[in-house]
């Protein structure tokens, strides 16, 4: 049930999708691995949108450098753990939303129980074995997987969905390397606002998600293309989930 | 073939049939780090391409 301010805050969503929407939104609990380029603009925004329960994980402190693209850092928090700064700003912001942060590196050894009872998994991570490990995870509690990616002024992005979709490993079975990588802030922004969107879309249940198809972003010609992808028969990840 | 390198450099190259990774190895390339498009569709690494076909190579990005 909405509260009277809750009712206030997201009139111009209840306009949308109404208040059953609304409270789909608000019993939704996301997993957010990341708490960088991509994961702060996703939180932020799905925080203000009236998701219930955000789970942020991320092992990092802010470094004077993501403050080109990390919104959710500020010039005060350098040196601050990622997770308790943004924990902050999500929770001024939307103190309704349920706030949970873990510093930790996510691995093989805890990413289960990390995930825990989220209803979805949202790619904001800067490397590809900790992907994979999110891959494997969704497809094992068959919740979806929203990745997303950034590098320059390029971007790209697929919503996952056990048993429905090409998994990671299928569209991309080995790893590039991660290296430092060049970014402007915008890119990190436009990618997440996507991701975010692809969420809301799917817990609401509406408009059509970004599946089978990864979409590519180029910033410097301010262009995007949707590319068809296909599962792999032997893939050792979604081969026989269906 | 016609190919579209990743920074957009336009080679061509002749061929009877040539496996994907095969040519990705003759243009020095990691299909690690690359996505080869035909078609507006992304082709794995065991696609047998063609003197006609059109590709295009993509990098992979993987900032966050």
């Amino acid at each position: 049930m909405l509260s009277e301010d809750e009712l206030e805050r997201y009139a111009r969503q209840t306009m949308l999708f109404g208040e059953d929407g609304q409270e789909k939104l608000k019993s939704s609990r996301v997993f957010i691995a990341g708490a960088g380029g991509l994961g702060c603009p996703v939180a932020l925004y799905l925080a203000v949108a009236g998701i219930g329960s955000i789970k942020l994980v991320d092992k990092d402190v802010v470094d004077t450098s993501n403050l080109n693209r990390q919104v959710l850092h500020w010039e005060k928090d350098v040196g601050k753990e990622k997770v308790l700064s943004a924990e902050e700003k999500l929770s001024a912001i939307n103190s309704e939303v349920n706030i949970e942060v873990v510093s930790t590196t996510i691995d093989e050894s805890n990413v289960f129980d990390l995930v825990g009872d989220a209803d979805l998994i949202v790619d904001a991570m800067d490397n590809y074995p900790i992907r994979y490990l999110l891959n494997l995870v969704a497809h094992k509690k068959k919740i979806p997987l929203f990745h997303g990616a950034i590098s320059g002024f390029n971007g790209q992005l697929t919503t996952i969905i056990p048993g429905k979709t090409p998994c990671m490993n299928c569209i991309f079975p080995s790893p590039p390397k991660s290296e430092l990588f060049p970014v402007v802030g915008v890119t990190a922004g436009i990618v997440a606002m996507m991701q975010a969107n692809e969420v809301i879309k799917y817990i609401l249940g509406i408009g059509k998600l970004m599946t089978n198809k990864l979409l590519i972003w180029d910033g410097l010609s301010t262009e995007s293309e949707s590319l068809r992808i296909s599962k792999r028969d032997d893939c050792a990840v979604c081969g026989d989930v269906s | 073939m016609k190919i579209t390198m990743p920074d957009g450099e336009l080679k061509g190259k002749s061929v009877d049939s040539i496996l994907l990774e095969v040519l990705l190895d003759d243009l020095d390339i990691s299909m690690s780090e690359v996505l080869v498009v035909r078609n507006s569709e992304v082709i794995p690494e065991d696609c047998i391409l063609e003197d006609d076909d059109e590709i295009r190579i993509i990098q992979v990005v993987f900032g966050g």
